[in-house]
Parts: structure tokens; C-alpha cells; sequence
């Protein structure tokens, strides 16, 4: 169920917020299996839905988010309620001030249900979180949600909340939105503020929703986007509507079909269903032109040089291993091995990899690709199957979308299809920098046209 | 839950060394000439100020 359909039902009284409240908790114990929360809100959230009816009755309506369950990724700082970052190391720790997309969402109306379940400090993509339980993923319990934000792609996936914020570093929004089957907005780097969200690489680090339509996401957005005094790297540039209508065609689009990397090594059947939905872009409209990029492989490397680093520097502090599971104390263990001048130059590629990408877009209006080259995997898979070749999985869930963190531009992730054993496949639609409202219109056409 | 065992060190520096394989051969792409602005991460945004500035 859509936020516009949860707010019909609302303002024309047929459900209270206070229902809504309780059928969510219903939801969230009947599910309890699925592990997406890690700690509920039940009494605040009780408290608030009250606050958000007694509004309703007096006629103040405080827009499309008035009364709307949602869940944070529990690594957004919440005042007064746990904030565990899925670490043993913040197990105890509670805010005293909350991050500003929570403020931002709890002020549009938003009834905060509690805080989600994740791969632990997110530095991971399999959410099989030793500390609080593994997510399971409600499109198939024996594959992985995707990570970091496996949580929130479970909530919205079990259609236990239509929306949940995430992080994305390397891909953690949009790899739970493709194995869930749901939709995942990565805004430009800076659009968002991080101001009250645990980091995890200072300059990979990105926030924002995935919901169960594009246009949640982009309701999500109109609340949480734009400037924030409190976050410096928060960009001053004002925000958008970022929800504007579906556009009737496309007509007038550009829309490049990558040449190299993105449809370099993918399952046969994520391959077909993703171009499939070019197609139906084309019929739709839009002008698919080919496109080389620039190399993505290398961009890839960089990245993963910057997010070592900065997560190391990160959790320098926390020296013993106990704390941690093995796969994110080796990250951080091969982070302190990454020397000072190879961030000074990873960084300085980077920017240089960013001017160069610039170039794409007088060339065309987005990019269209698969956002993984594999449905889920199998939970307990170490490796993935393409081909003939088998990858780490880790590595093959991050290689189409880690790029898109370090070049900082706005990316979603929407179901296109599903394979034969009925998995979600995402397909991801790439934008220029600040280029969401278009990038938004886009994907809500192809929502419809895809349905 | 996971087994608790850390990857030996022997094994991270294995992993860091084949990132540097690639790495090293982008990085000499670099011309210490180069502007000094290439290290400063504002990404896309240029008109940052502080606030109140």
C-alpha cells in the first residue's frame, strides 16, 4: 500500500492514524521472523499517531506524510531512542538530539515506528547482522535482503511501512531495493542532510528512502531534501519539488544504454528483463542512445580505496576485534593498510573521474542499467554464479552501484521484473547532479509502463 | 551466528595489495602539477559557504 492510498484512506476517515499505528505493530510481531527492526517504538509511536488524529479533527493537515508509519535505518540518531548503528559497540548508546531527516520527517507528519535492522556499522551488503539477527528477505526467506539498509527494504517489502530511510555508501539503498523488489532513491551527494546519522565513509556516505513507489520516495524527498545549517557538506543549492507528475511520454528524453560495464558479466536473465524495460522506455518515447562510459572498473577501485580509509579513520578508536564481526573488522583491518598518499590520490582521481563523467550528460538525460547483475543470492552463497564465472558476492552486489556513490550523482533503483524463480530484478536510473525531479518523472512513467 | 574467527592479517594485505595492482596504475595518471583542487570533496556542489557566512 502507497502512501497516497494510506492518506486517502485516512482523510476520508475510513482508518485513523492511531489504526494505522496498530496495524503496523500487528505487522511488525507477525513478522518478527523477518528481523527488519532491531528496536519498535511502540508507546511513542502510539503517542504520536494520537497527536497526528487529534490534528486530523481540528483540521490541521500537515501534508502527504500526515499520520504515515515509518521506520529509520538504525543508524540515524533518534532522540532518546536506541541508536545501535547493528554494532555491539553503540548497543547501549541513546541520542540526545535526533538527525534532520527524522525532525524533517516527524514535522511533514511522519508517525516514527522504530528503528531497522542493518548490516552491522553498514559496512556490508548480506545484513546477516551477528548482533541483531539476520534479515531474511520477504520476497524469499533463503535469499539475501541486500545490504547495508536490509532492514528497511524487508519493512517496505513485507508492506509492513510503505517507507523507510536508508544509507547508501557503496550501493546500500539501492542493492536491498533490487533483491527486495521495492524502490531506493540515492539522492546527489550533499542534497540530503547527514547531520545525526552515524558516518561510515565521510564522503561516500549518502541518505535517503526506499519506498514502496516512486513516488513515496520522491514524498520522502520534498520533506528531507535541501539545506541544512547543521551539515556542512550539505549542499546550499534550494531544494526542488522533487514529485513533480508522471510525465504522459517521454518524448524529447534522452536515455543512454551503457556499451561497457554496466551489461559487462550479468546474469542472462537480469540482462533481458533490464532491456526489456528499456524497451518499454522507447515505446514510451524516450531516445535510447548507445553511450561508452568512462571506465567504471577503475572508478570502482577508487572507491573502494576512499571507503577503507574513511571508515577506518572512522572506527579508529575500536581496537578489539570482539566488538566486531569478521567481515567488518577485516574491512577495517585492510582500511589501516591503505597509506595516506593513496587516499590524497584516490581522492584527486576522483574528482578527475567526476569531470569527466560530466561529459556524459550533454550526450543524454540518464543512464539505464541493471542495479546488480544478480537477483538475490542464496543467503549462505559466498560466491555468485554468471556464467561460466563465480564472484564474491559482495564484490558483484556493489560493482554496478559503488561508482555512482564516488561520482556523488542521484541514482534509483525500481523493480523491472522478476526472473524464473519469481526474484525481483531492479533496474537503475542515473541522473546528472541535482537532477532528481527528472530523474523521479522518469521513473514514475516507468513504474506505469513496467507494471 | 557467523564464526567469530578474524581473517588472518596475512589475508587482508593479500585483499589491500590486489586493490593497489589497480590502483597504483590509475594513481600515476596524477601530475603533482595538477590543480590543488582536485583533493577538496565538495563533488559537484562549488558555491558551498559556511553558514552564516
Amino acid at each position: 500500500v502507497t502512501i497516497r492510498e494510506l492518506g486517502e484512506l485516512l482523510r476520508r476517515r475510513k482508518i485513523s492514524c492511531a489504526e494505522l499505528v496498530e496495524k503496523t505493530l500487528s505487522d511488525i510481531r507477525k513478522q518478527e521472523h523477518l528481523h527488519a527492526f532491531i528496536t519498535v517504538t511502540e508507546e511513542q509511536a502510539r503517542s504520536e499517531a494520537a497527536e497526528r488524529d487529534r490534528e486530523l479533527a481540528q483540521g490541521l493537515d500537515r501534508g502527504p506524510l500526515h499520520g504515515i508509519p515509518i521506520a529509520f535505518k538504525d543508524l540515524f540518531y533518534t532522540r532518546g531512542v536506541r541508536t545501535t548503528a547493528g554494532s555491539l559497540v553503540f548497543r547501549d548508546f541513546i541520542p540526545d538530539y535526533q538527525a534532520t531527516c527524522v525532525s524533517r520527517l516527524r514535522l511533514a507528519g511522519a508517525v516514527s515506528i522504530g528503528k531497522t535492522n542493518l548490516h552491522e556499522i553498514a559496512y556490508g551488503i548480506t545484513s546477516k547482522n551477528p548482533h541483531y539477527g539476520f534479515v531474511l528477505n520477504p520476497r524469499d526467506p533463503a535469499r539475501l535482503p541486500g545490504g547495508s539498509s536490509g532492514g528497511s527494504g524487508a519493512a517496505v517489502a513485507a508492506g509492513i511501512v510503505p517507507l523507510a530511510l536508508g544509507t547508501d555508501t557503496g550501493g546500500s539503498i539501492r542493492i536491498p531495493a533490487s533483491y527486495c523488489g521495492v524502490t531506493g532513491l540515492k539522492p546527489t551527494y550533499g542534497r540530503v542532510s547527514r547531520y545525526g546519522i552515524l558516518p561510515l565513509a565521510f564522503s561516500l556516505d549518502h541518505a535517503g528512502p526506499l519506498g514502496a513507489s516512486v513516488e513515496d520516495c520522491a514524498l520522502a524527498m520534498n520533506a528531507i531534501g535541501g539545506p541544512d545549517p547543521f551539515d556542512t557538506s550539505c549542499s546550499q543549492i534550494p531544494a526542488p519539488d522533487f514529485n513533480p507528475p508522471a510525465p504522459r511520454d517521454l518524448r524529447g528524453v534522452r536515455i543512454g544504454r551503457p556499451e561497457n560495464f554496466f551489461f559487462e558479466h550479468l546474469d542472462a536473465e537480469v540482462a533481458s528483463c533490464v532491456d526489456r524495460a528499456i524497451a518499454e522506455l522507447e515505446r514510451s518515447g524516450a531516445r535510447i542512445i548507445p553511450i561508452r562510459l568512462p571506465d567504471l572498473n577503475e572508478v570502482n577501485a577508487v572507491a573502494r580505496v576512499i571507503q577503507l580509509a574513511e571508515a577506518a579513520s572512522v572506527y579508529i578508536r575500536h581496537t578489539d576485534p570482539q566488538l566486531f564481526g569478521p567481515d567488518v573488522w577485516a574491512l577495517l583491518e585492510q582500511g589501516r593498510m591503505i597509506a595516506g598518499h593513496e587516499y590524497v590520490s584516490a581522492q584527486r582521481l576522483r574528482t578527475l573521474f567526476c569531470r569527466e563523467f560530466d561529459r556524459v550528460w550533454r550526450t543524454v538525460d540518464l543512464l539505464a542499467a541493471p542495479t546488480t547483475p544478480v537477483a538475490a543470492p542464496l543467503k549462505d552463497a559466498a560466491v555468485v554464479r554468471i556464467g561460466s564465472q563465480e564472484e564474491d558476492v559482495r564484490m558483484a552486489s556493489t560493482r554496478l552501484v559503488r561508482p555512482i556513490n564516488c561520482l556523488g550523482l542521484p541514482a534509483i533503483s525500481l523493480p523491472c521484473g522478476t526472473t524464473s524463480e519469481h526474484l525481483p530484478v531492479g533496474l537503475q536510473l542515473i541522473a546528472a547532479p541535482f537532477e532528481e525531479p527528472n530523474l523521479i518523472a522518469v521513473a514514475k512513467l516507468a513504474e506505469i509502463v513496467l507494471a | 551466528v557467523e564464526d567469530k574467527q578474524p581473517l588472518p592479517e596475512s589475508e587482508n594485505a593479500r585483499i589491500v595489495q590486489a586493490l593497489r595492482e589497480t590502483f597504483n596504475l590509475l594513481a600515476l595518471r596524477l601530475a603533482p602539477e595538477m590543480e590543488p583542487a582536485t583533493i577538496f570533496v565538495a563533488v559537484h556542489d562549488t558555491d558551498q559557504e559556511e553558514p552564516g557566512a
